[in-house]
């Protein structure tokens, strides 16, 4: 979710809410606006195998980098932004050709091995030694080796993006059939990093298909110690789902577009608004979870996998035993 | 393959299939990343020791859960057996991770089948825990020098049919299963882990161990063992905990170890392809696989090595037209029949064997056809050869210090450094460098260099190697060389005195160049306007390709770079109180850094010492010295340290760093307004997401180069690597005086070159060692230039129009106008006063005669393809 691929507006929206909120919000791989530039206490520079918009002074910005390798809406493939996105404005900040479509390889033709991963992450540690480096990858079948090769390299917080995620513009085959779902992936990779001895190190982050207060939970408690969040906050600012981010002119609600027109029916302040909106009313879903647990901070459910149960696998009375979530809900 | 040889291979094949064996997982045990190889061979045999810094400053390529070493060409002194025994002997070594398996094993698989001349446990310290940082305690390991016994030998040709091979190939066969037999036994990867075979070929050894590859050497004594090869390998190894060293590199075939650099995506076919052929891996890694298949298509099917290269790293695109057609013919047929066996993904191979039949020993490297893991071969020759297959340039100058300072016949610097070009019509991906006996009658050797289709590789013949043992002072034609000096300081301009060494070089001694250098030194100590000049002439003789006559340029080079290094040392420290404007700062004094006092402006870095990255790193102390105000760095005696001019931020306009030394990768990468000028080569990664600013590089530069650049100037003097350019967008205006290995300007994005955009100059020219200007064979040999490129423009240097159609995969060639030169000319100026690459005469000159722009450059611009400019990409459909 870059520029290029959704609305300014959004992007500032989003980062305006991330400051409110004391989170953080992502560039993408599109490069950096200076609309951002005053939040960048709240913005992680995304740098991505086509390195748009990458400067030493974008990496010198941030808190977190995010170093992209594969996302798990198609790993394996790289990004790509259509001719019809590349508007003037688009192709001015990533400093390419108007109308032509942009091509992010796969991989990162620096990175072919954990020793280059190592050296890439020192390159960034060396241009800005405060910040933390967030290493994105998908969920192969051995992403539990990623995660720790990762953890040696030096990364600092590990970012899995299992499959189902990603706007309209990924391709279906790509979404659907690729990557481990996140739900397997956690659990494998959190297991294995305290096997290992190492999982107080580091921070896993799980994202892909998360949609809900309770999908939050859900990772938390198969073990990340947090997750992104894309398309829900889309959905907060009225998106309907209908697929069809990729095209330049597509987008019914002006989020996914680069069009100077559509995209004034988003405004900075309304998306900082619907997103917090929707953030404190997650926020009051897990408050009440944890209430339930006799828990004290949301960092006590990390790896509880044993709170949850798996209502596929219980017999038909056993399971009716169990509400569904959300959990009907009190104001607190 | 005759028939008859085809019925061999049929028997001995299906005999392998009725070894027991057990199951094992059919997946990889553990991922691993690239890692750090390092190799070479020479004509003497040397000592073990010399493997070691350069296995040290790759530690950043492994992470210490591996390490091995591969020796090969012994010396039997070293080992207790007479010449004989050595040649004649398979040398079986095996790790026994349980001490008390020996017995067992000796029953099971020595005792009753083999001959042994000799076993030994080998010697080894004491106690591991003296090795600062070794936490597992290597395997014992036990020596035995063996021979087949004649009974087991008969009854096994009897078995399997193989009464009418040759005696000793039957014996090979014996051995490989023998050990085979015995990692069954007492590995298989899914057992318990108590023994197995480290290698069993005849005059070749490989150790191993849980830790890094120089401790292997400390460990197991090796300090002083002498042996002609030698590689070693930093394993990268993802699994957290590692208890013994059984997938650590090297990997034995039956007569060659093989290393490896990369991993497979294709284990599992490749796995697949073996168990066809009852070859079974037991170790479970994709170096293990690779041997296999080297061992299988070598020993059992006895492809000449061309064609197992052929195999592994296909020829394809215009390097497969470009071979002439009886070549087409066998290498089709090599890759049909191998296509599924051929390793694919990002690899590197370095091989050490022993051809016991023909008597020659071989250093081998092949990369992949797509070039995806870095490599650099070195040669050195003269009384002595080596040569050198190293991960990093810096290895390889690594090794060659630590030969030089025992031993005065090896030089410092080797005399040629080179890539390879992996699965290309030119060279093959591969070079081989072969030491045999130099016919002399007195058992002394000779190294040759080859490439994959045998041409061979050399250096400049008839010049002499510089030797320190050399009288200086008796020398009293040196007399007019102090005098010349004198004047040439003297003078405002400094090209008088630059212009004299150009022609005198030549004809000067050593004891000239000396003298020469010692009165730069002597004058550069009186005063800071002395000193700039002595460090500009000095700095004009390293990094111009100006003949040295009858003198080894490398010889050369490492005088005058000497002397440099000790004008930069005697500049006083920070501490000190001195006047000047230089100071200097090392890893000693690092703590003295503070801002630069009146008149003070140079600070000289002497880098060794630092660590390669981190927050001690060298890179971050000029970042915090720039913070402090200084602006004008020298950094000198490299090894190999990476981010040199990263971390600068925006703007930093006015900011010059010169590097001298084997400078790292990653440098310039994220520069945004300074000037850094390499005198030498340039690693991978260099000028990466670079925005503004100046690079210029006395030399080549390496793989990834400005990858994701948005803009700046860049002066290459020689050859770039595979990738240069890849997505770069804005204004890059780069000049490459050599050409590259490939995919040059993929995915440019670089605008319109005559509106502000960015373009490539490149000139397809390299230098004989007279300092003349020569055109390479090709001026740009890939089958990849300018893909899927939308933006930008080529501009090269091709008069007989050399480069055809089918090498661009989304540009075409334009007409080159008099917009384009007026663009082109102020840089190719700049080139000329920075390399003395003439315009006139060296590249509007072709075939001595005068040309016109137009018929010497060539315009390749982006056209529009339906494939960017459509509204879906053709993946979706
Ligand atoms: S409304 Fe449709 S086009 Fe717009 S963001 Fe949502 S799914 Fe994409």
């Amino acid at each position: 979710m870059s520029f290029g691929s959704v609305a300014l507006s959004v992007i500032v929206g989003r980062a305006r809410a991330a400051r409110r909120l004391n989170t953080l919000t992502c560039t993408g791989e599109g490069g950096y606006p200076q609309e951002l530039v005053p939040y960048a206490d709240n913005v992680i520079t995304q740098v991505a195998t086509g390195l748009f918009g990458v400067r030493e002074e974008t990496i010198q910005y941030a808190p977190v980098v995010e170093l992209k390798y594969a996302q798990g809406a198609k790993p394996g493939l790289g990004g790509h932004l259509l001719g019809d996105k590349v508007t003037s404005a688009v192709a001015a900040l990533r400093e390419t050709v108007v109308g032509n479509a942009l091509f992010s390889p796969f991989p990162f033709h620096s990175v072919y091995s954990v020793e280059d991963n190592k050296k890439h992450i020192d390159w960034v540690k060396e241009m800005n030694p405060r910040a933390l480096v967030s290493v994105k990858v998908s969920t192969p079948t051995d992403v539990d080796m990623v995660a720790v090769g990762s953890y040696h390299a030096g990364a600092h917080i590990i970012h899995f993006d299992g499959s189902y995620g990603g706007t309209g513009a990924a391709p279906d085959i790509a979404k659907k059939n690729i990557a481990m779902p996140i739900e397997y992936a956690i659990p494998k990779v959190h297991r294995f990093l305290t096997e290992e001895g190492v999982r107080d190190q580091v921070c896993l982050i799980a994202s892909g298909g998360i949609r809900n207060a309770m999908d939050v939970a859900k990772a938390i408690a198969l073990g990340a110690d947090g997750v992104v969040i894309g398309t829900a906050e889309l959905v907060a600012l009225e998106c309907i789902r209908c697929g069809n981010c990729e095209s330049g002119r597509g987008c019914a609600r002006g989020i996914a577009t680069t069009d100077a027109e559509l995209g004034c029916m988003v405004d900075e302040a309304w998306a900082e608004q619907r997103i917090v909106n929707m953030y404190t009313a997650w926020r009051k879903q897990w408050c009440e979870l944890l209430r339930q647990y006799g828990l004290r901070s949301i960092r006590e459910l990390v790896g509880r996998s044993d709170l949850l149960v798996h209502l596929d696998y219980l017999e038909e009375e056993e399971r009716a035993r169990y509400k569904s979530s959300p959990v009907e809900h009190r104001v607190l | 393959m005759s028939y008859e040889n085809r019925d061999m291979v049929d028997k001995i094949l299906a005999s392998r299939g009725r070894l027991p064996r057990r199951e094992v997982p059919d997946s990889k045990l553990s991922e691993e990343g690239g890692c750090g190889v390092t190799g070479f061979i020479a004509s003497v045999p040397v000592r073990g020791r010399h493997i070691f810094t350069p296995s040290v400053q790759m530690h950043n390529r492994g992470n210490g859960k591996g390490g091995g070493i591969a020796a090969v060409g012994l010396s039997p002194q070293d080992l207790g057996v007479t010449q004989d025994v050595l040649d004649s002997h398979y040398l079986l070594q095996i790790a026994l991770l349980d001490p008390k398996s020996r017995p067992e094993v000796e029953s099971f698989g020595i005792s009753p089948f083999l001959d042994v001349h000799k076993a030994e446990r080998i010697p080894t310290l004491d106690d591991f825990r003296e090795i600062e940082g070794l936490e597992i305690r290597p395997p014992d390991v036990w020596r035995y020098f063996v021979r087949v016994k004649q009974d087991a030998l008969d009854r096994f040709a009897g078995e399997n049919g193989l009464e009418s091979m040759a005696p000793r190939k039957v014996e090979d066969e014996y051995i490989y299963r023998n050990s085979f037999r015995i990692n069954q036994e007492f590995y298989a990867s899914l057992g318990e882990q108590r023994a197995f075979v480290l290698s069993h070929g005849r005059n070749i050894l490989i150790l191993k161990i849980v830790g890094y590859a120089e401790q292997v050497g400390q460990y197991y004594l090796l300090d002083d063992f002498r042996a002609h090869g030698w590689i070693a390998h930093q394993r990268y190894p993802t699994k957290g905990r590692v208890w013994h060293p059984g997938g650590a590199h090297p990997f034995i075939g039956l007569n060659e170890a093989l290393v490896h650099n990369g991993d497979f995506a294709n284990y599992h076919a490749v796995r697949e392809y073996l168990a066809q052929h009852n070859i079974f891996p037991q170790f479970l890694t994709d170096t293990e696989v690779s041997v296999l298949l080297f061992d299988l298509w070598s020993r059992t099917f006895g492809y000449p090595v061309e064609y197992i290269i052929e195999a592994m790293a296909p020829t394809t695109e215009h390097d497969f037209d470009l071979l002439p057609p009886d070549k087409q013919r066998i290498y089709r047929r090599i890759q049909s029949g191998h296509i599924n066996s051929s390793p694919d993904g990002p690899w590197f191979f370095i091989i050490a064997r022993n051809n016991p039949e023909e008597n020659y020993f071989q250093l081998m490297g092949i990369t992949d056809t797509s070039m995806l893991r870095p490599q650099v071969f070195a040669l050195q020759e003269g009384e002595v050869q080596i040569g050198l297959i190293c991960s990093e340039k810096q290895a390889i100058d690594a090794t060659l210090q630590s030969l030089a300072a025992e031993d005065s016949r090896f030089c410092p610097i080797a005399d040629k450094y080179w890539n390879a070009r992996g699965g290309s019509a030119t060279d093959g991906g591969s070079f081989i460098f072969t030491v045999a006996d130099a016919g002399r009658g007195d058992g002394s050797k000779q190294l040759v260099c080859t490439n994959k289709f045998g041409e061979v590789v050399r250096t400049p013949d008839n010049q002499r190697h510089f030797k320190s043992s050399l009288d200086l002072s008796t020398q009293a034609s040196t007399e007019g060389v102090s005098s010349a000096v004198e004047d040439g300081l003297a003078a405002a301009d400094l090209s008088g005195l630059k212009d004299y060494c150009r022609r005198s070089l030549p004809h000067w001694s050593f004891a000239s160049l000396m003298r020469l250098c010692q009165e730069l030194e002597v004058r550069a100590s009186s005063s800071d306007d002395l000193k700039s000049k002595a460090i500009e002439v000095l700095t004009y003789l390293n990094d111009r390709l100006i003949s040295t006559g009858g003198k080894k340029r490398s010889s050369v080079l490492l005088a005058v770079r000497d002397s440099l290094s000790r004008i930069f040392s005697a500049s006083p420290g920070l501490d000190e109180s001195a006047g000047g404007i230089y100071r200097h700062i090392d890893w000693s004094t690092r703590d003295t850094l503070r801002p630069p006092r009146d008149g003070e402006g140079l600070l000289v870095v002497n880098a060794r010492g630092f660590p390669p990255e981190g927050e001690e790193c060298d890179a971050r102390l000029i970042v915090r010295a720039y913070e402090l105000g200084w602006k004008r760095f020298i950094c000198y005696d490299y090894t190999g340290q990476r981010f040199c001019g990263c971390g600068l931020g925006p703007n930093s306009q006015g900011v010059r760093i010169d590097a001298y030394g084997s400078s790292g990768d990653y440098l310039a990468s994220g520069m945004d307004g300074l000037e850094i000028i390499v005198h030498g080569n340039a690693q991978d990664q260099v000028g990466q997401i670079m925005k503004q600013g100046k690079l210029v590089v006395y030399g080549d530069v390496g793989q990834t180069f400005m990858y994701g650049a948005k803009g700046g100037e860049t002066f290459v003097l020689g050859n770039a690597a595979g990738r240069p350019l890849v997505n770069a967008v804005g204004r890059p205006r780069v000049v490459i005086n050599g050409t590259c290995l490939d995919y040059l300007a993929e995915s440019f994005m670089a605008g319109d070159p005559l509106n502000g955009g960015g373009f490539v100059i490149m000139n397809g020219i390299e230098f004989d060692k007279d300092g003349n200007v020569l055109e390479q064979a090709m001026p740009y040999p890939g089958s990849n230039l300018f893909s899927l490129a939308s933006g930008g423009a080529i501009y090269m240097r091709d008069p007989y129009h050399r480069v055809v159609e089918a090498q661009l995969n989304g540009g075409v060639f334009a007409d080159l106008g008099p917009a384009d030169w007026e663009l082109i000319l102020p840089y190719l100026e700049e080139n000329e006063r920075l390399f003395g690459i003439s315009i006139e005469r060296d590249l509007l000159t072709v075939k001595g005669e005068r040309k016109g722009y137009q018929d010497v450059y060539r315009k390749v611009q982006a056209i529009t393809l339906a494939v960017l400019a459509g509204a879906k990409p053709r993946s979706e459909h």
